[in-house]
């Protein structure tokens, strides 16, 4: 790079998304915290583990074909003939790609992506990082959904399917400047759909089949309320989930594009359509949209404290998808709204058909989600999908439409199926009798037998050190 | 010995290209991280039968019935 303006302008973008990705590490940190929280003593190891192993797992399959499936997919499964026939070509997003490593964007040495290096050596890594929390996210969301009975193999093959295959499928429809559900007005800024509609149906689908926690039904079909060991732990990684999503919602924009069509020049941030939003418009948003959510559930909720997170997670959920356009006092009545009818539906699922979401991510991320996309297409209809002028505009019939592929499509009937598939091996569900008996009882086993030996070995030294007296015996637990 | 395919920044900096050791073997190193992706399922999915067996094995034992799972329903256990 021999010009400072264009150095900066790259180095600065690679330094933007380098920095979304360390906030959105604290997503990931919130929602482990949240889970371990809310499961009881007995699990919350398995609780821990099972969370936090969806990361690598999700890390290294996004690199494998995750990344790339974001480039291919983009023109669907039934617009494929209408043009840019079938998969696009994404040489630089393969894993075996030089442009998936250290590369200074000199000439290439694999022909696929001669003519790209400049473009791709120093964006692919932070972009491809970006898009990964947003996987690592999705299959969070599910993880809390699906506590103390799943097994964590099967959740990590699930956190594999949502993570790196389906979300970024949806993504490649939806969530993309050249995607085939964009061209037909699809509008969904900050991922109200294609990372929380179908993180939500997803892990709807599985709890269909999973079935709830021993216990969490009484004999006449009403719920119990399964107490947190750790309240403030659930509170505490909801608070680190609201750090986390400025990572996310600045990761959504593009920071610096000349926009100017024609002749002149005009720089502005853009939403991952490339329609100018700004910094500034979506802070008010953010912000509004989550005083609005925090509002109405500590109302409607009397109080309770882990609705009131909840709710103001699911605000800014179900405002994201206009967030880059509407009005704070827009995001802020919509943020106030949607958690209620989240909430409701929550209640009204869980005793209608005996789901059990142990932390309510189907109504927070799914319901909220599905909601914030359709209210998206009333309000911002007639606006420019892109600044390509042969898409059709923003309209609620496609966006309706693709709130529907993004829960039940690509969410709730992928999951449903995956899980079925796993039940029928025997590997989803732990059996009742561990269930019961805690998911770390080996491990508590293990580690009460090393305290008492460590105290017995204590009491030892302390009597050889004569600083114990015989007569005052140390009671080993 | 050369594992890159640069051995010195003296030239044009605008010519170098990929920079890791090994340029040209790209396509085996992702054969090996799908392997080890794999595998890695396969030995979870075993360290877990084992822990659940072991667990079903401590729910038979009454020391560990009388001192752990007693104690389920104390303290929000």
């Amino acid at each position: 790079m021999e010009n400072m303006l264009d150095s900066l302008s790259v180095i600065f973008t690679e330094f933007y998304y380098w920095v979304t990705i360390a906030f959105m590490f604290l997503i990931h940190v919130g929602f482990v915290m949240y889970e371990v929280g809310a499961s009881r003593r007995r699990s919350m190891y398995h609780t821990l583990m099972k969370n936090t192993m969806a990361v690598p797992l999700v890390i290294i399959t996004f690199y494998l074909f995750g990344w790339w499936l974001y480039f291919a997919m983009t023109n669907g499964p039934f617009l494929a003939n209408i043009e840019d026939n079938g998969i696009v070509e994404a040489a630089f997003a393969t894993p075996w790609s030089e442009l998936m490593g250290m590369h200074m964007g000199g000439e290439a040495v694999q022909s696929s992506v001669e003519g790209q290096t400049m473009g791709w050596a120093r964006i692919n890594g932070v972009f491809f990082g970006a898009f990964l929390l947003f996987s690592i996210t999705t299959a969070s969301i599910v993880s809390g959904a699906l506590i103390e009975r799943i097994r964590t193999s099967a959740f990590l093959v699930l956190a594999v399917l949502i993570g790196s295959v389906l979300w970024i499928i949806d993504a490649s429809w939806g969530w993309s400047s050249t995607g085939w559900m964009v061209r037909l007005g699809y509008h969904d800024a900050y991922a109200s759909g294609v990372v929380h509609a179908i993180a939500g149906g997803f892990a709807l689908g599985v709890l269909v089949i999973l079935g709830p926690r021993i216990g969490k039904f009484c004999k006449d079909g009403s719920a119990r309320n399964i107490n947190p060991h750790n309240p403030l732990y659930v509170c505490i990684g909801l608070f680190l989930i609201f750090t986390g999503f400025w990572g996310f919602y600045v990761a959504c924009n593009i920071p610096i594009m000349d926009i100017q069509e024609g002749d002149g020049t005009f720089f502005s941030a853009t939403t991952i359509y490339l329609t100018p939003t700004t910094l500034s418009g979506i802070t008010f948003n953010f912000l509004l949209s989550l005083s609005g959510g925090m509002m109405s559930s500590y109302i409607f909720s009397k109080g309770n404290p882990f609705w009131t997170y909840s709710g103001g997670l699911a605000g800014i959920i179900a405002a994201s998808a206009g967030n880059d356009l509407y009005h704070p006092i827009q995001a802020f009545l919509i943020g106030a709204s949607v958690p209620y009818v989240a909430y409701k539906l929550h209640y009204w699922v869980e005793k209608k058909f005996k789901i059990d979401d142990a932390v309510g991510a189907v109504a927070v991320h799914g319901y909220s989600g599905f909601i914030g996309v359709v209210l998206a297409g009333f309000l911002l209809w007639g606006y420019p999908s892109s600044p390509d002028p042969s898409y059709v505009a923003i309209n609620p019939l496609t966006n309706f439409m693709g709130a529907l592929i993004m829960f039940v499509g690509l969410g709730f009937i992928p999951g449903i199926i995956a899980a079925y598939i796993l039940n029928k091996l025997n590997m989803l569900r732990v059996p009742p009798e561990v269930e019961v008996a805690g998911l770390d009882l080996s491990y508590i086993v293990e580690l009460d037998k090393d305290k008492i030996d460590m105290l017995a070995d204590q009491e030892h030294v302390a009597r050889e050190l004569n600083i114990l007296n015989t007569d005052n015996k140390s009671k080993g637990e | 010995m050369q594992t890159g395919i640069y051995n010195n920044l003296t030239g044009n900096i605008n010519d170098i290209g990929p920079m890791y050791p090994f340029v040209g073997f790209e396509i085996h190193m992702v054969v090996v991280a799908v392997f080890i992706w794999l595998y890695w399922h396969y030995k979870q999915i075993k360290i877990e039968n084992n822990e659940i067996k072991h667990i079903l094995e401590l729910t038979k034992n009454e020391k560990v019935q009388s001192q752990h799972i007693s104690r389920i329903n104390t303290n929000n256990r």
